[in-house]
């Protein structure tokens, strides 16, 4: 029996289950059945810029044999490097470098996972590019494991940057953060708290010192900074709009951090719950009772967020 | 077409929306592939109200629809079947809003691609997704096909570019896939509607992602004796970490089409020729070009010939963008193919399709996004030519088959539509395809969305084939 079928077989096809990654920021509700995903690489190929591994493989694994190759994987990690392949991809969290790197639901080209009927399904394709048939891995990634329990994966992988530098710069009020943001060629951060801007620049450091250069002469001095501003202290998230990011600083009275050009807004005031449209509740439905008639799946994760 | 479905469509959105004259019908009977359906009528929506409308209609008869945009889809999506309702988007082509300072704009379905990068150059921004019908080819269409381009090799296709989407669904109801915020609450339905090739509503309003023109671009056309020394040089620049902006293969037939159609200075004796482009900040270009001539010249390389200006660069990517022109010089037909292959693969594979092509008696160029293994075959033909469509068709099964069986998958960029349906389980088991039809089926549980396209119909199921004239060519 190959690793995935033998997960399925212990998914079963009765009975809830709790799919458990590094259990790092959640733990399974007490008295669920746990199954733990299989590990390993099993191929990586630094000229096709894909790996494939199973999805219970720990991020700072493959981080590590990427690496030995100049390559990275964008799963979030840089935010949370302890958990699991496949607890990055059902929870679909990503870090502050969005903006430069881009959201983690690209990184997935090929998923197989065990539905709640205990079918094993595969959607997309190792190849880079690839439309054959619907996106069935977009709709994986942020599912909380709700339509399927992800058991293996191809993965693109990037190059790492040749550099990576932060700045910050001060007394950058909302008048002008939208000023330092034009003056950028696409970093890859713009956090800013209101007052300070913190910049990450990515690239040939050349570049990076003529794009510092260019911040000085259009009024925007800057300091180096280890690794930009500590986020950790700030638990929530608010996700907004990009244009209403200005605005939305600027009338908090709580301590925030804003990621400009994305719109997370990090803080430590609870995010307001969002209304879900009665369409869109109803294609959820519809989908969680194909993939998992009787909801015996990770049940409860991401409930605030899946109805 | 009843008189009572004409009546009523006409009475929610004008007469003059509502087209069902023998011309028109014909018209939209296909698409860009030749495969011909039938239209039931064609109506022209104005706007995102104006298709619920005509859906309500639809749902109310019990009749099928299919989105439509400028018709440039290549496998069958459009091709309307059984005398379907033909909602065509071309009148709903408003740039509904640009946000410099955010970089995305809200535009309707039949914004033209290359219009919404024009209208926005002036902000030196543009729309990454760069299909070679740019010119024609509606952003609706780019959406329902999540198309690609060259320059798709280091932006990302169409899905990497849309935040958002407004669909209506075949109840009639009006839904905000995504939005301008970046994470959400419950599934990435905005993902799983881009590339749904029309089968899950029928999108009004979308908001892209727009793209930072580059500070720098270097253009750069190499040449080699042999393909295999081509596509080595491929796999050597993605492993030395580079992912240039486009890395584009053209082989000899090709090279020797398009020099007589628009006089580069096009390396015509050679066996393959790679047009690689560097864009982003000026050091890093230079060393990118820099290292790209070396590997390229370690492999093989003849000559590397660096556009000095912009007119050259654009000299050079005439060549490559108007490759459809030039062959309509060779024979009066073509069919496209498009398959993606690991990279390292391209060789072995490239040599079954001169192969195949060879048995068939064909005649096959080579033009193709090598960068991502997305393998374009042209085999041109003359339809006047007695058994020549069925000698097309077995060369084009073929070239699926020997894609997958090299780990290929069946289409990088032109959806599956009615042209690749059948081939589907040669990659996908009846789980994987039940749970395609699951999807679908929360989308549109009424079936009324661009049916028969995509899934291969279970046996039994009613066969669309009866419906559909050409298939393949
Ligand atoms: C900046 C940042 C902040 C974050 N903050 C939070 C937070 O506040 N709360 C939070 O919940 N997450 C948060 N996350 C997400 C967090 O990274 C993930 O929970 C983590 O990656 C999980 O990895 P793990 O292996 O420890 O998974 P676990 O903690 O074990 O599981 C996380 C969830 O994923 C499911 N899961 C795990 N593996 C699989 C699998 N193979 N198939 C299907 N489902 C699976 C689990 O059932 C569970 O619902 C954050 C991520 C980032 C990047
Ligand atoms: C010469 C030539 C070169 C090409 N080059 C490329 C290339 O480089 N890359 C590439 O990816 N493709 C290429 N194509 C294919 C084609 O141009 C693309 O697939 C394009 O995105 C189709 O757009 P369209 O507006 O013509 O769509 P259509 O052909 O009208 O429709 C295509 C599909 O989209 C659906 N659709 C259209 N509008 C909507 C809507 N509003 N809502 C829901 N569904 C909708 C249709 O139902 C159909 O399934 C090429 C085609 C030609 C003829």
């Amino acid at each position: 029996m190959n690793r995935i079928d033998e997960f399925a077989a212990r998914i079963g096809t009765a009975g809830e289950v709790w799919i458990r990654g590094a259990g790092s920021r959640v733990e399974p509700p007490e008295n669920l059945r746990t199954v733990e995903a299989p590990t390993g690489i099993s191929s990586f190929e630094p000229d096709e810029m894909t790996v494939t591994c199973a999805a219970g493989t720990r991020l700072s694994d493959l981080d590590d044999v990427l690496a030995e190759r100049g390559q990275y994987v964008n799963l979030g990690q840089l935010r949370h490097p302890h958990g699991t392949v496949g607890g990055a991809l059902a929870t679909g969290w990503n870090d502050h470098l969005r903006l430069g790197r881009g959201p983690v639901r690209d990184s997935l080209l090929e998923v197989h996972v065990v539905t709640g009927r205990g079918d094993v399904v595969k959607g997309g394709g190792r190849t880079v590019k690839n439309v054959s048939g619907f996106d069935l891995c977009r709709l994986m990634v942020g599912s909380h494991g709700r339509l399927g329990a992800i058991a293996e994966v191809t993965l693109r992988t990037r190059p790492l940057p040749r550099a990576t530098r932060w700045l910050s710069v001060d007394d950058v009020d909302g008048s002008r953060i939208t000023d330092l943001f034009a003056h950028l060629y696409r970093p890859s951060a713009v956090l800013w708290n209101g007052l300070v801007g913190w910049v990450c620049l990515e690239g040939h450091p050349s570049d990076i010192e003529t794009a510092r250069a260019e911040l000085r002469d259009h009024g925007f001095p800057s300091q180096e900074s280890m690794s930009g501003p500590d986020l950790d202290a700030l638990p929530y998230r608010w996700s907004i709009a990009p244009r209403a990011v200005v605005p939305h600083v600027e009338e908090r009275s709580g301590q925030v951090i804003a990621e400009v050009g994305v719109g997370v807004v990090h803080g430590d005031e609870v995010p307001p719950r969002r209304n879900t449209d009665a369409a869109i509740e109803a294609i959820h439905r519809r989908l969680t009772d194909s993939f998992d008639p009787e909801h015996r799946l990770n049940p409860g994760a991401g409930d605030h967020l899946i109805r | 077409m009843t008189d009572a479905v004409l009546e009523a469509l006409r009475s929610v959105i004008g007469s003059d929306g509502v087209r069902h004259n023998d011309a028109e019908l014909k018209l939209f009977a296909h698409d860009a592939s030749n495969l011909v359906g039938e239209a039931g009528v064609v109506c022209y929506p104005r706007t995102g109200d104006d298709v619920c409308r005509i859906i309500d209609v639809c749902r109310h008869f019990g009749i099928p629809f299919v989105a439509r945009g400028s018709g440039t889809g290549l496998a069958g999506g459009a091709t309307p079947i059984g005398g379907s309702v033909v909602i065509c988007t071309t009148k709903m082509n408003r740039i509904l809003d640009v946000d410099v300072s955010s970089r995305l704009a809200w535009v309707e379905p039949g914004v033209l691609n290359l219009d919404l990068t024009r209208h926005v150059a002036r902000f030196g921004l543009h729309f990454a997704p760069d299909p070679s019908s740019q010119q024609s080819c509606s952003i609706g269409g780019n959406v329902a096909n999540n198309s690609g381009g060259p320059h798709c090799l280091a932006e990302g296709v169409t899905s990497a570019h849309v935040l958002a989407c407004d669909v209506v669904l075949s109840d009639g109801s009006l839904v905000r896939l995504g939005g301008e915020e970046p994470e959400f609450e419950g599934f990435d339905l905005r993902g799983a509607f881009v590339g749904s090739e029309g089968m899950f509503g029928v999108v009004t309003a979308i908001c892209v992602r727009l793209t930072p023109d580059p500070l720098d671009v270097r253009t750069m056309l190499l040449d080699f004796e042999t393909v295999r020394a081509g596509t080595d040089t491929v796999s050597a620049i993605i492993a030395a970490g580079m992912v240039p902006a486009a890395l584009e293969m053209m082989d000899r037939l090709c090279l020797q089409a398009v020099e007589a159609f628009i006089h580069a200075g096009l390396p015509t004796d050679a066996a393959a020729a790679l047009l690689v482009e560097v864009a982003g900040a000026p050091s890093a270009v230079a060393a990118d070009a820099e290292a790209i001539e070396r590997i390229g010249r370690q492999h093989g390389a003849r000559t590397v010939r660096t556009a000095r200006d912009e007119d050259e660069r654009a000299l050079l990517w005439k060549g490559r963008k108007n490759a459809f022109g030039a062959i309509a010089r060779i024979k009066p037909n073509y069919y496209l193919h498009d398959t993606v292959v690991p990279r390292r693969h391209l060789s072995d594979v490239l040599d079954h399709v001169y192969r195949i092509a060879a048995e068939e008696d064909l005649v096959v160029l080579n033009v193709f996004h090598a960068g991502d293994g997305n393998l374009h075959p042209l085999l041109v033909f003359d339809k006047r030519e007695p058994g020549v469509l069925e000698r097309v068709h077995r060369a084009g099964a073929a070239i699926v088959e020997v894609s997958v069986a090299h780990g290929g998958v069946l289409s990088g960029e032109h959806g599956i539509g009615l042209e690749k349906r059948d081939f589907m389980p040669l990659m996908f088991s009846e789980n994987d395809l039940r749970a395609q039809g699951w999807v679908r089926e929360a989308f549109d549980p009424l079936g009324l969305a661009n049916p028969f396209k995509v899934l291969p119909s279970p046996a039994g199921c009613g066969d669309a084939h009866a419906h559909v004239e050409g298939l393949w060519v």
